[in-house]
């Protein structure tokens, strides 16, 4: 029984180390901890289940889809802003409005951006109005690893809220990490580029006493965004103009701080402090022969999430989560039109009170229970609109679920119900929501080699916001929720070669989703005042594949390779004949057929010389697949060198940037032009 | 269990050949066009950010050509033209988001003059504001605009130059000139719920506004008849048993009848005959009627007598020629309309189809 344990434990120690890394595994590596002190038996015990062997990728062992950005891949990818990093996950559209300040936000497998959940540090982000979370405000500079779940994650032993969206992008932040004898860390960096692009931040890390440590870090991003761009007049041949975009600044600063503190041996306790402010003039779309423009948007975000967690003893563990977020928008236009004094103003207030309790039961060492659940009141006022409702929405989630896994099989099953009900100030309420959502995967390992099929299915929906529901006449509170299913096979198989060939992996998905009672816009009183129904059905048909591998030729060297194809077909399946009749059967907007991104990086004694590629297909910027809707495809690579500059005795980076490097002049979102070919440098020194 | 997943697989994977082939089937052209004895222009908006606004040409025998302004001038229209008007041998588009008033040869359709509508300050930021017109009307040798920005533009025909800017009320929509004057509504509309509820009066002789008659709240659309009244539809708040028609007495400059039986979204005047229908957006019940304005009564309750039906009315133009009367469907305003020519009888004639997106006006000129 003894030694039984001790493997158990073993293995699960592999398994919280493989949290830690890149996805290949290297034991030597165990530079990335929390807390010197004690530090397995947290890591250890507060998993559901992890069982890996000797050689195993998370992307490959798991039964749905996911994939993970680790420091190292991020470093590689030639990214600053979070939204770059995320457009090289397979299956992903980020709608893309340009420029540093342009909404930017994530779609999963063609089932729109309100079905993807965002967690920062795995608490849920939360955009009430909106439904979607905008991530052009998250830069890289603070984040260890970025994770992506098809359905959901792996982890049973999380927030119910993390289990209520159709997908996840999760933001894992750095956590402190002192080397040996010290008892505090510093780094400083300076970033500069095209666009006068400046972008200094620091981070501060501190061990307190054996039990606490502390860390705090910013940074401040300025840029004038006045890129160059072309724009057509017309098809090919017509006239062209090079302008340069307009009323594009942005300015914004981010304060995080985060206490750590291990309060006894088998728990943990995280603490964070996050504020962020900024101040973006909106570019409109470039609209042909008008230039002028004066919208603005300042928002401020704070919020304080605490986080505790427990093992109560071998087979019961706990976890608990309490968040407040506050957030203020303001969107100014001193150009409109709308009022006589020609000055529009909204001004926007959210604030969140998030709860979650979480009980996990091992009922056996291969077999773990998660009960999950969440409680949380998100009320918003508007300052601009006579007669806005106030709304305040409560929310319960509660989720129970299963996870057995051995060495020849992963099974996950849970069910997420959800309570929701909603008061105003004035006018009428939505109607209260109940829903329940099934989830279940499955992978089998049929031989003893790194090779698994897997299968997972999700009926998951996502809510109206509280623009769907009471945004002036658009809003209809009516609304009901809009419901996405998926179903999901695939196959992944991983191997190791030999020592100069250690990794490669490759993952293949074949998908079919549905969404219906979508919800969309459509003009219900006249053409300028549209209204939100329940209208419209999709039907998906996709395929994921990626593949990765890593050489080895000599010490010092090292070759990573990773490229990711995706094929999506998200049909209109809405009405055959009458109104919405010439749209059936068509490809929804902004999807492309055919999409993937690359990576290759070298590295050397001499630094490290990365290159990355995205590359879109054809779109149609509205649901009618014509040629004047056709938005033409596009690729973005971009190069970057980076050398590690020792400085007496403090660690020094430098990396250049080049980026768009065959200045291609193109759009993810039409006439909203990205930026052309353009620079970027960055010095990091680590005291 | 492996077998099992193999059978999965194997269905999705015919699921996915089997969506393969209906790939590419969208996007079916019109393959036989109808015929007739006139040319014509059809305005299209597009939609609001896309600047995909066109204009149409049709020589009555071939295909249309859908983006004749862009084939012949090397550029597109801009963004949500909204009014189209023939005077003399040229063509006057009304480009409201793009602000230009553009003036092409109706024969060659080239533009013979592209003229900006900006204000002169801009705020500190570069160029100057959109004036933002919306609807264009004429009276001797001067076209009169009225723009979003609260003035009314006057435009020499001859130089082809602005040479006046006269302020009105907020957000004037439409415009016509009767017994030498002009009237315009101003619609409040962009400031909704606070609408404006007037007609300004303005002299042409003195381009001075006179007066502002008080008409119901959002007014529209503005005609005037063949006996030199006017006519002016308020929408309200967009719901349908607001929609209102009044007549303005131009002598006294009063409101002399609002109509308040009958639920005008839009219309249009030839002489003594006004076309004019209600569409309620979320029913889509349409109805498009006939009135003779001299004697004050309709006097066809239902124009269309086959039986054809329209989704969604978003344009209603006539022929002056020939009686001819086009209405234009917009469907859910997301997909390329249809232009359907209909006899003064209310018989279809022909269907353009999928002619643009959001098609709201068709101009015949002078044979």
């Amino acid at each position: 029984m003894e030694k039984r344990r001790y493997i158990y434990g073993f293995r699960r120690l592999l398994g919280a180390l493989m949290l830690l890394m890149p996805s290949f595994v290297m034991l030597a590596d165990t530079t990335a901890s929390l807390l010197p002190a004690e530090k397995d038996s947290l890591h250890l015990h507060l998993k559901d289940i992890e069982i890996v062997e000797n050689f195993s990728i998370r992307e490959v062992r798991s039964a749905a889809p996911a994939q993970r950005l680790g420091k190292a891949e991020l470093e590689a990818l030639n990214v600053k802003n979070l939204s770059d990093a995320v457009k090289h996950f397979a299956g992903v559209v980020v709608k893309d409005y340009g420029g540093v300040g342009g909404l930017k936000t994530v779609s999963i497998r063609s089932l729109g951006a309100q079905h993807t959940g965002v967690s920062y540090d795995g608490i849920s982000l939360s955009d009430t109005q909106s439904g979607q979370i905008d991530i052009s405000r998250f830069s890289l500079d603070n984040v260890e690893a970025l994770h992506l779940a098809n359905g959901q994650s792996e982890q049973i032993f999380c927030t119910a809220r993390q289990m209520a969206s159709a997908g996840l992008l999760d933001i894992q932040t750095k956590a402190p990490n002192f080397e040996a004898g010290r008892r505090h860390r510093a780094e400083l960096s300076l970033g500069a580029g095209s666009f006068g692009l400046l972008n200094p931040a620091f981070r501060w890390e501190q061990q307190l006493s054996e039990r606490y440590a502390f860390s705090l870090n910013g940074e401040y991003t300025y840029t004038h965004g006045r890129y160059p761009y072309t724009l057509a007049y017309g098809a090919a041949g017509d006239s062209i103009a090079h302008k340069r975009r307009s009323n594009s600044q942005v300015s914004s600063g981010r304060l995080e701080a985060e206490v750590y503190a291990r309060p006894g041996k088998n728990d943990e306790w995280r603490t964070k402090f996050y504020y962020y402010q900024s101040y973006r003039e909106l570019p409109n779309a470039t609209t042909f022969y008008n230039d002028h423009q004066e919208a603005d948007l300042s928002d401020r975000q704070a919020f304080v999430q605490s986080k505790y967690s427990k093992d109560i003893n071998e087979t019961w563990a706990l976890k608990a989560a309490l968040k407040y977020q506050n957030n203020y928008q303001r969107y100014k236009d001193e150009a409109s039109l709308a009022t006589e004094l020609g000055h529009k103003e909204y001004i926007y207030r959210q604030q969140e009170w998030y709860g979650n309790l979480s009980l996990l039961c091992r009922l056996m060492p291969q077999w773990s229970i998660a009960l999950n659940n969440d409680a949380a009141i998100n009320s918003m006022q508007a300052e601009g609109l006579p007669g806005f409702a106030e709304p305040v929405r409560y929310s319960l989630l509660s989720a129970i679920a299963s996870k057995y896994q051995n060495n020849f099989l992963t099974a996950n099953a849970s069910l997420l119900g959800q309570w929701v009900k909603e008061k105003v100030q004035h006018g009428q309420a939505a109607q209260d929501f109940k829903q329940l959502s099934p989830y279940a995967s499955i992978s089998v390992k049929p031989w003893n080699e790194e090779f698994y099929l897997r299968a997972f299915f999700k009926n998951s929906f996502r809510l109206p916001s509280f623009n769907d529901l009471y945004y002036g006449s658009v809003g209809n509170t009516d609304l009901k929720p809009e419901k996405a299913w998926q179903y999901n096979v695939g196959l992944t198989w991983a191997k190791h070669f030999s020592d100069w060939m250690p990794s490669t992996y490759l993952t293949l998905d074949a998908y079919y989703n549905r969404i219906e009672d979508k919800i969309v816009a459509i003009p219900t009183k006249n053409l300028f005042v549209w209204s939100m129904m329940n209208l419209g059905r999709v039907d998906i048909h996709g395929l994921d594949a990626a593949f990765s591998t890593t050489f080895v030729p000599a010490a010092g060297y090292r070759i990573d390779m990773s490229a990711n194809y995706t094929f999506q077909q998200a049909l209109d399946r809405t009405q055959k004949e009458g109104l919405y009749g010439k749209v059936y059967g068509h490809q929804i907007a902004y999807t492309p057929r055919h999409s993937g991104s690359g990576q290759l990086s070298l590295s050397t004694p001499f630094g490290q010389l990365s290159y990355a590629l995205i590359v879109s297909g054809d779109r149609y910027v509205l649901g009618q697949n014509i040629e004047a809707n056709r938005l033409e495809g596009y690729s973005d690579h971009s190069i970057s060198y980076m050398k590690q500059i020792p400085w007496k005795h403090c660690q020094s980076r430098l990396k250049l940037e080049v980026l768009n490097l065959l200045n291609q002049n193109y759009a993810v979102i039409k006439y909203f032009p990205m930026p052309g070919r353009s620079f970027r440098m960055s010095y990091q020194i680590s005291l | 269990m492996k077998k099992s997943t193999h059978i999965v697989l194997g269905i999705i994977l015919l699921h996915l050949f089997s969506a393969c082939e209906l790939i590419n089937q969208g996007g079916k052209e019109q393959e036989e066009w109808p015929q007739s004895d006139y040319p014509l222009y059809v305005l299209c908006e597009g939609l609001f950010n896309l600047n995909n606004g066109t204009l149409a040409y049709w020589d009555g025998l071939d295909e249309p050509e859908k983006d004749w302004f862009r084939q012949k001038n090397g550029r597109g229209l801009g963004d949500t033209p909204n009014d189209i008007k023939a005077y003399g041998n040229k063509l006057y588009l009304v480009i409201n988001v793009s602000s230009q008033v553009e003036v092409v040869d109706a024969k060659s359709g080239k533009s013979l003059k592209q003229i900006p509508l900006f204000t002169e300050d801009g705020g500190g930021k570069e160029n100057g504001r959109a004036r933002q017109p919306r609807y264009i009307a004429f009276h001797q040798d001067k076209a009169y605009i009225s723009c979003y920005d609260g003035t009314v533009a006057r435009l020499d025909t001859a130089s082809l130059c602005i040479d006046g800017h006269l302020k009105v009320g907020r957000h004037p929509e439409g415009l016509a000139v009767a017994k030498g004057k002009l009237y315009v509504a101003n619609s409040g509309g962009l400031d909704n719920p606070n609408y404006d509820k007037t007609l300004s009066v303005i002299d042409l002789e003195s381009f001075t506004e006179i007066k502002r008659i008080e008409v119901a709240i959002n007014p529209y659309k503005v005609y005037a008849d063949s006996q030199g009244d006017i006519y002016v539809n308020s929408r309200g708040d967009y719901n349908a048993e607001d929609y209102l028609l009044q007549r303005i007495d131009t002598d006294a400059d009063t409101l002399a009848k609002t109509f308040h039986d009958l639920q005008v979204l839009n219309f249009t005047i030839q002489g003594n005959t006004a076309y004019l229908y209600d569409f309620d957006f979320s029913s889509k019940y349409s109805k498009i009627f006939v009135m003779d304005m001299e004697k004050d009564e309709i006097i066809r309750e239902n124009f269309i007598t086959d039986g054809s039906i329209i989704n969604t009315p978003y344009g209603l133009s006539l022929n002056p020629f020939n009686g001819d009367v086009f209405i234009a469907d917009a469907y859910d305003y997301l997909q390329t309309g249809d232009i359907l020519c209909f006899s003064p009888e209310g018989e279809l004639k022909y269907r353009l189809k999928d002619i643009g997106l959001n098609p709201n006006a068709v101009v015949v000129v002078d044979p």
